[in-house]
């Protein structure tokens, strides 16, 4: 006979006992855990739609959408015609306008949207094309100006970003007396800085602007240390990088002005023969090797003191889709797009990591 | 071994000739090694293995261009477009260069004046233009074939001269060799086996103050530095253009084609060397007369468009010195 | 939050991240730059307009072949070589004909191709200094080469080297004959003649020198050889190693000017100019030792 502790369920009683109440337990457990796993699912969606949403502001804000593979070498990607014997390559800081000086033919300086169709023409009014030639070109960070030296006039031309022509900008005061300005570049706060081939080769010089005037604030290199200096570039504190051409070296100054390294020229890896163009970007220093038909990577050392590193080096010489006749300019955009002038195959190559 | 040893050594005497003297710069970076990493060799030493057909590319040139082309971005001195950049004075505006341009020129070549009337001695005045004009003449520098005037012997049978092809490296020595404008002693597409050598005076060398190459005149072509230019030159330019030096105008040669020569082997201004009437590069002057041509008396040849390399317009040059 | 609420939301959020990577997509490939044809391409493009515009031309045609040569069409190269040579014995076509045929392995054509060049153009008096007809012999004596012909192949180049005796490539070849026939001191002097003009960035005339050496059985000049193969590999140290041994014997001149090139390769830059300076010491006029000084930006003195 059963206890008197114990339950029975009388005829059409719901049987209640222990493992009822088990089953409910169960149910309970099962849909909070369903419940934590909806809750999952729905974090982890929210996290794939932040990084989405960060994917497409970084696009519409200039980089590029889907971030790359870390390389140490760029690939080619695609080449923008219609220049004759380019030599240099700007880009405006949004990577919209491609701004590529024209030494040859026209004598313009072509102005191309990022899908490298042209848009624009850049001229000095009351110059017909032989009275002009455009060689290196710069854009302000600041202002977005264009500034554009001419080899022939002995100046710079500045330009509105909408292609309005500004003033030609012809250094004075005693610094550059007879100056003739060749490469450009701007530093981080916006300052000008332009290469001076003018005179004998004691007298070429690396001057450093201040404002917004014509007389450069100081001279950068002691009597003969350049021998046409070409493209510049200058680093997030502000130390400055020179393609001293015939010297066949990369000589790089502090922030003062004083020589603290350089790459020379050789047959080691590394080595350059001819520098012309020089562009930083993301750790990065991009030197254009003329008679090398090739731009020369190197990573950029903690102290300035210190030689870069070569990295590699992208090109060789030929006219197929990645290979350099003489190449001479380079510029990289915001989003890390490499435009590298190819002289003697007129065009402008896109390279990107 | 003997004979390989000769060989070995008429190779490096042969070498250095060519090479002499890398350090002996004419102001630029043409020394050996300098401006270029040993990979440059291969642009002009290693033609048949090129990474692009060759037949009809300039890679010569193109390598020229990178300092000497338009923009000049590495010398002082643009070939295409006829313009010079001081290398000395710091102001002053670009100048007009001696020789002309390969592209474009600047020589004033219809505003001569100081015409003489039968004199052989004419203080003539050409001047240079402000902006250049496209030229009209050049020693043509691309991979086609152009004809090198009375180049060869004297001949009694019809013959202009050779088909050759010319390029920077033909009449200059990019290695540098100690002679005034680096020129070659034997350029390379002549029929001289004899060195004519134009050597750098003493007082040029390493002073970029001398190494002046641009005129406001462009009838004066004396180099105050290089005195002996205008006697050293003609035997130069003869060393291809063979029949065409001459010591005298009033005997005839026994060519067919060059029988009755003008004087070319003047040793002064005024005295009619080449470069009394020629520029060596390329010239805009406009020369469509008819007769202009014929100072050399070629027979039978139907006159061919250009200037050929004249400094000034039509019958100018002529006039410079005779009377109409 | 409510179940229900909760399937909303994954739904929805589903439902962005769909829209989301379309996005992203949309824009990536928008900001794909557009490719577009080639230059060889372009060259083609408009190389076929301005032939078919004036098909007499004979300039255009041969730009034309050689736009299809630098997008290696060679049928199309031969069709304007072709045409060319109907109208007129043009010498750049028959070189460009021999040549593709060449490429091609078709040797007996090419051969004909270049003799018929080489007759046009091998008589006259600026024969010796034509840069057509120098590749010309050049050519043939490559073909000849490939038949097992190494004498006939010199005598070849020998012609093209009266042309252009600083041609790297007509010596180098020279000295491959040279060595197919047995004659390995005339490959050993024109291998160092192709390594002189281009010293550096190419392998092949310092690995058939080490072929040379080593059928002499010249050990030390071996070594040499084969230390620059090393060098040239981009192995400088392992070069350096093998050089040292070899500044007191019969090849130290040639040892010296390794080390400096290796020294300049490893960055040692004042060592290099000391080892350029003793090549100088022995041998003043050392074409090679003067330019890597001139490298290194060390006035070299001189006339």
């Amino acid at each position: 006979m059963a206890g008197a502790d114990e339950v029975f369920p009388l005829p059409g009683e719901p049987l209640l006992d222990r493992g009822a109440g088990d089953s409910a337990d169960r149910l309970a457990a099962e849909e909070r855990k369903r419940r934590r796993r909806k809750i999952a699912a729905l974090a982890a969606i929210l996290a794939v739609l932040a990084i989405i949403v960060f994917l497409i502001i970084r696009a519409l804000s200039g980089g590029s959408p889907l971030p790359s593979i870390p390389s140490e070498l760029p690939h080619h990607v695609s080449d923008v015609y219609g220049t004759v014997q380019p030599m240099g390559v700007a880009v405006s800081p949004s990577g919209g306008r491609i701004y590529v000086t024209e030494s040859e033919g026209s004598r313009l300086v072509r102005v191309y949207d990022s899908s490298g169709r042209q848009i624009g023409a850049l001229k000095p009014p009351g110059r017909d094309a032989v009275r002009r030639l455009p060689v290196y070109v710069a854009v302000s960070p600041r202002t977005e100006d264009v500034y554009v030296s001419d080899r022939l006039r002995e100046d710079v031309d500045v330009y509105s970003p909408n292609g309005s022509y500004l003033r030609a900008l012809r250094p004075t005061g005693s610094l550059a007396k007879g100056a003739k300005p060749l490469g450009l570049a701007f530093g981080p706060e916006g300052q000008l800085y332009m290469s001076d081939v003018g005179g004998a080769r004691r007298d070429q010089r690396i001057l450093a602007f201040g404002g917004s005037g014509t007389a450069p604030e100081r001279r950068i290199g002691s009597p003969g240390a350049f021998w046409f200096p070409n493209g510049l570039a200058l680093d997030g504190k502000g130390d400055l990088y020179v393609a001293d051409s015939n010297d066949g070296r990369l000589a790089i100054f502090s922030r003062a002005g004083k020589l603290v390294s350089s790459i020379a020229r050789g047959v080691g890896e590394g080595d350059v023969g001819l520098p012309r163009g020089v562009a930083i970007d993301g750790g990065r220093l991009f030197v254009v090797d003329t008679t090398a038909q090739a731009v020369k990577v190197y990573r950029l050392p903690g102290k300035a003191t210190e030689v870069p590193r070569y990295v590699g080096s992208f090109g060789g010489e030929g006219i197929g889709d990645g290979q350099f006749e003489y190449p001479n300019g380079i510029a990289i955009d915001r989003s890390g797009r490499i435009y590298v002038t190819d002289r003697e195959n007129g065009r402008v190559q896109v390279w990107e990591y | 071994m003997r004979m390989a040893a000769t060989f070995v050594a008429g190779c490096a005497v042969s070498l250095a000739i060519c090479f002499a003297v890398p350090a002996a710069a004419d102001n630029g970076p043409h020394m050996a090694g300098q401006g270029l990493t040993p990979d440059t060799c291969a642009i002009c030493h290693r033609a048949h293995t090129a990474q692009a057909p060759h037949l009809l590319r300039e890679p010569e040139r193109d390598l020229c261009d990178t300092c000497h082309g338009a923009s000049a971005a590495g010398a002082s001195t643009d070939v295409e477009d006829g313009v010079g950049y001081s290398s000395t004075a710091r102001t002053g505006t670009p100048g007009a260069l001696r020789g002309g341009g390969l592209e474009y020129a600047l020589i004033d070549s219809a505003s001569a004046s100081g015409q003489q009337s039968g004199g052989s001695d004419p203080g003539g005045v050409v001047p240079a233009l402000a902006a250049g004009a496209p030229v009209t003449s050049t020693h043509l520098l691309n991979s086609s074939s152009e004809t090198a005037w009375g180049a060869g012997p004297i001949s009694a049978e019809v013959d202009y001269g050779t088909a050759i092809s010319l390029s920077c490296g033909s009449c200059h020595d990019p290695h540098g060799n100690g002679m005034y404008r680096i020129l070659r002693p034997i350029p390379t597409e002549s029929y001289a086996s004899t060195p004519i050598e134009i050597p750098e005076p003493a007082e040029m060398k390493g002073d970029e103050s001398k190494h002046v190459y641009t005129t406001t005149n462009y009838w004066d072509v004396t180099d105050e530095y290089a005195p002996d230019l205008i006697a050293d030159i003609s035997a130069w330019c003869a060393t291809c253009h063979t029949r065409y030096l001459s010591d005298t105008s009033y005997t005839a040669s026994g060519d067919a084609v060059f029988t009755d020569r003008h004087l070319s082997n003047g040793t002064a201004q005024g005295s009619p060397s080449c470069i009394q009437c020629h520029v060596a590069h390329g010239s805009n002057a406009s020369v469509e007369e008819a007769g202009a041509m014929d100072v050399h008396s070629p027979k039978a040849v139907p006159a061919p468009p250009g200037s050929r390399l004249l400094r000034i317009d039509d019958k100018g040059t002529c006039r410079m010195c005779h009377a109409e | 939050m409510r179940e229900q609420t909760l399937d909303r939301l994954i739904r929805a959020g589903l439902k962005a991240v769909v829209v989301g990577i379309a996005l992203v997509a949309v824009i990536y490939f928008l900001d794909r730059p557009h490719k577009g044809p080639s230059l060889a391409d372009r060259q083609i493009t408009a190389g076929e307009q301005a032939v078919r515009a004036s098909p007499a031309n004979v300039g255009l045609r041969l730009a034309l072949a050689e736009a299809y040569r630098a997008a290696h069409r060679s049928d199309g190269a031969l069709e304007q070589y072709s045409a060319v040579l109907k109208v007129e014995p043009n010498q750049v076509a028959l070189l460009g004909r021999g040549e593709i045929l060449s490429e091609r392995g078709d040797l007996p054509s090419a051969r004909k191709s270049f003799e018929q060049t080489i007759g046009k153009t091998g008589s006259g008096e600026f024969a010796r200094v034509n840069p057509q007809l120098e590749s010309a012999y050049y050519g043939l004596s490559s073909v000849m080469l490939r038949q097992h012909q190494p004498s006939q192949a010199m005598r070849e180049l020998k012609k093209a080297l009266d042309i252009e005796p600083t041609d790297a490539d007509a010596w180098y070849l020279m000295g491959t004959a040279a060595i197919e026939s047995g004659a390995y001191e005339r490959a050993e002097n024109a291998l160092r003649q192709a390594a002189l003009y281009v010293p550096t960035g190419w392998c092949a005339p310092y690995q058939q020198l080490s072929n040379a050496y080593r059928a002499q059985r010249r050990k030390p000049q071996l070594e040499y050889a084969e230390a620059m193969v090393e060098l040239c590999e981009k192995r400088p140290a392992d070069a350096a190693l093998r050089l040292e041994r070899l500044t007191a014997g019969p090849a130290a001149v040639d040892a010296m000017l390794g080390l400096g090139m290796a020294a300049e390769a490893q960055s040692q830059r004042a060592s290099a100019v000391r080892w350029y300076r003793k090549v100088l010491a022995v041998d003043p006029q050392n074409f090679n030792a003067l330019s890597g000084l001139g490298r290194l930006g060390v006035p070299t003195g001189g006339k």
